[in-house]
């Protein structure tokens, strides 16, 4: 799912990150910008190499090739080398860039005219689930994904009610606390009472 | 003058029965004589399907129920059973509930009173009720499928006519009710999902179930009487997603509750889903139940796992979660009207 972007992404962010600026995207549309607020520390050089497939990485490794060092995801796998905090963070710099650009995409689908945009931007909410909802050390910042995408205006109800949903009772497993912001619309809470 | 309503047999199909005139029979009304036949039906198919369908689209369409005829559907479903106003759920009860209200399946090329597929039959009938305008939504999504029988059978009041429609293959069959049950099926019914997913995949239980739930939905406008006949959508609200479309219902018991409960019985009876396939359906789901104009008196499941039994559990019991009882207002007479003329017996 939308690994151009990703990629994108998280080369941005890389660069931008270590100039010490956040990105600001400007959406179509809706005159909207979203701030990627990107946790991270840079990354390693191997990050901002043109990226390979998966395929293509394995077949060069498998085959011994030199390029296989060159040919090394973005999104740096931890490694039995890499502290227990080294590797928090770098899950937690994979889940940020791809709940941001996650959210850009669900922005960009509910302003387009695409007919099945809402199947996409439910595949897109199914693939934050079955990636990063199961590691709790990553509960922070899916909360605070799902928080957002709820508040969005721009989506259809059926997706801002399903993030909210999960954001109540993700809350409610992370601290007892029920999130509850009065800029949700009741007929969204309601909605996602339905689940 | 009289009608009957009986099998007939043309070359390409052979045999009869499986769908005949169950709705009528349920309900009493015999008809008989005169050459006016209830339909071709290819034996042991579910549907009177029009010949300028694909085969293919039939063959899917079969296997949808032979999908649905395999599911494990949970008995303790009673919002399900309570939109079926059926006692017990099983996949025989929704394969009964759905082939009592969609009979007929056209293809999207199927335009009354084009090529010569509408008519009045003569005779005198008389309708109950008065009529209203036609309606027709006018969102820009695309056509899952649309239940043409009140519409044929509201040209026919109007003109205080029977009017009769026939597929290449049939012979005339009257429409006497909307419960003839004609639907015809628009672009997005047999459309993949994503374009992300392979075409094999018109054939996964994720399309299955969605197709399922449309023909549900479309089913409920096979019901009702009066100023409700056919459960017709209304616009929806200001402030609302789709405000001034007719693409919302009043009642808690029309096509979109039902196709919201269908996709919730057929999702949870399909364990294997994965959780991107589940969560289309989640939001398929909801997106069915926000058209219901009275969202806020569809009470709350309180089942193991729900938002609210969740919240409860932690001690929090916020307003969208307090207890609520669907009142009658909100729930529509579902029993469907017939036309009444000479030779109609009941």
């Amino acid at each position: 799912m939308n690994k151009f972007n990703i990629q994108k992404l998280g080369i941005l962010a890389v660069l931008a990150s270590s100039a010490g600026f956040g990105v600001w995207i400007m959406l179509p549309k809706t005159e909207k910008s979203i701030r990627l607020q990107i946790q991270m520390t840079p990354a390693a050089e191997a990050s901002l190499v043109p990226v390979a497939t998966p395929e293509k990485s394995e077949a060069a490794i498998a085959s011994g090739s030199t390029e296989a060092a060159m040919l090394a995801p973005t999104v740096i796998e931890p490694t039995s080398s890499l502290s227990e905090s080294d590797m928090i963070e770098s899950k937690n710099r994979d889940l940020s860039v791809f709940a941001e650009s996650s959210l850009e995409r669900l922005l960009e689908l509910a302003n387009s005219d695409m007919d099945p945009s809402l199947i996409e931007s439910a595949m897109i909410l199914g693939e934050i689930e079955s990636k990063y909802e199961s590691d709790i050390q990553l509960s922070e910042h899916v909360i605070s994904f799902y928080q957002d995408c709820a508040k969005l205006h721009d989506l259809a109800p059926a997706l801002r009610a399903v993030c909210f949903n999960k954001a109540v009772k993700l809350s409610l497993i992370s601290n007892g606390e029920i999130w509850d912001p009065k800029e949700i619309p009741q007929r969204i809470k309601e909605l996602a009472t339905q689940l | 003058m009289t009608f009957r309503l009986t099998p007939s047999v043309i070359p390409e199909y052979k045999g009869q029965v499986g769908v005949s005139m169950g709705g009528f029979g349920v309900l009493g009304v015999v008809l008989v004589a005169m050459g006016v036949s209830a339909g071709p039906v290819r034996a042991s198919t579910s549907f009177g399907y029009s010949s300028d369908l694909a085969s293919e689209q039939i063959e899917i369409m079969e296997s949808d129920f032979a999908f649905l005829d395999s599911a494990p559907i949970s008995e303790n479903n009673k919002s399900l059973k309570a939109l079926l106003e059926v006692s017990n759920l099983s996949p025989a009860t929704l394969r009964s509930w759905l082939q009592e209200r969609v009979k007929f399946i056209a293809p999207k090329t199927f335009i009354p009173m084009m090529d010569d597929n509408v008519r009045a039959l003569g005779g005198k009938v008389s309708y109950p009720g008065g009529f209203s305008e036609d309606e027709t939504s006018n969102t820009n999504r695309v056509n899952n499928a649309t239940n043409l029988s009140f519409p044929i059978y509201q040209a026919g009041r109007k003109s205080q006519q029977l009017l009769a429609f026939r597929f290449l293959n049939t012979d005339w069959i009257p429409v006497l009710s909307p419960r003839v049950g004609l639907v015809r099926l628009g672009d997005g019914f047999f459309r993949l999902l994503s374009k992300s997913f392979e075409r094999d995949s018109l054939r996964n239980p994720l399309h299955r179930i969605f197709r399922l739930s449309v023909l549900f939905h479309e089913a409920r406008h096979s019901d009702g009487s009066g100023s409700r006949i056919a459960f017709r959508h209304s616009a929806c609200p200001e402030g609302h997603e789709l405000s001034g479309n007719l693409s919302c219902d009043e009642p808690l018991n029309g096509g979109y509750a039902i196709q919201a409960s269908v996709l919730e019985a057929l999702t949870h009876a399909q364990p294997a889903l994965d959780k991107i396939q589940k969560k289309v359906l989640d939001v398929q789901r909801l997106d069915a139940l926000s058209r219901l104009v009275h969202l806020e008196q569809l009470p709350s499941p309180t089942e193991e796992g729900s938002l609210c039994s969740e919240l409860v559990k932690y001690g929090h019991l916020p307003d969208y979660c307090n207890k609520k009882q669907v009142q009658d207002n909100f729930w529509w007479n579902t029993a469907p009207e017939f036309a009444e003329g000479e030779g109609v017996v009941k």
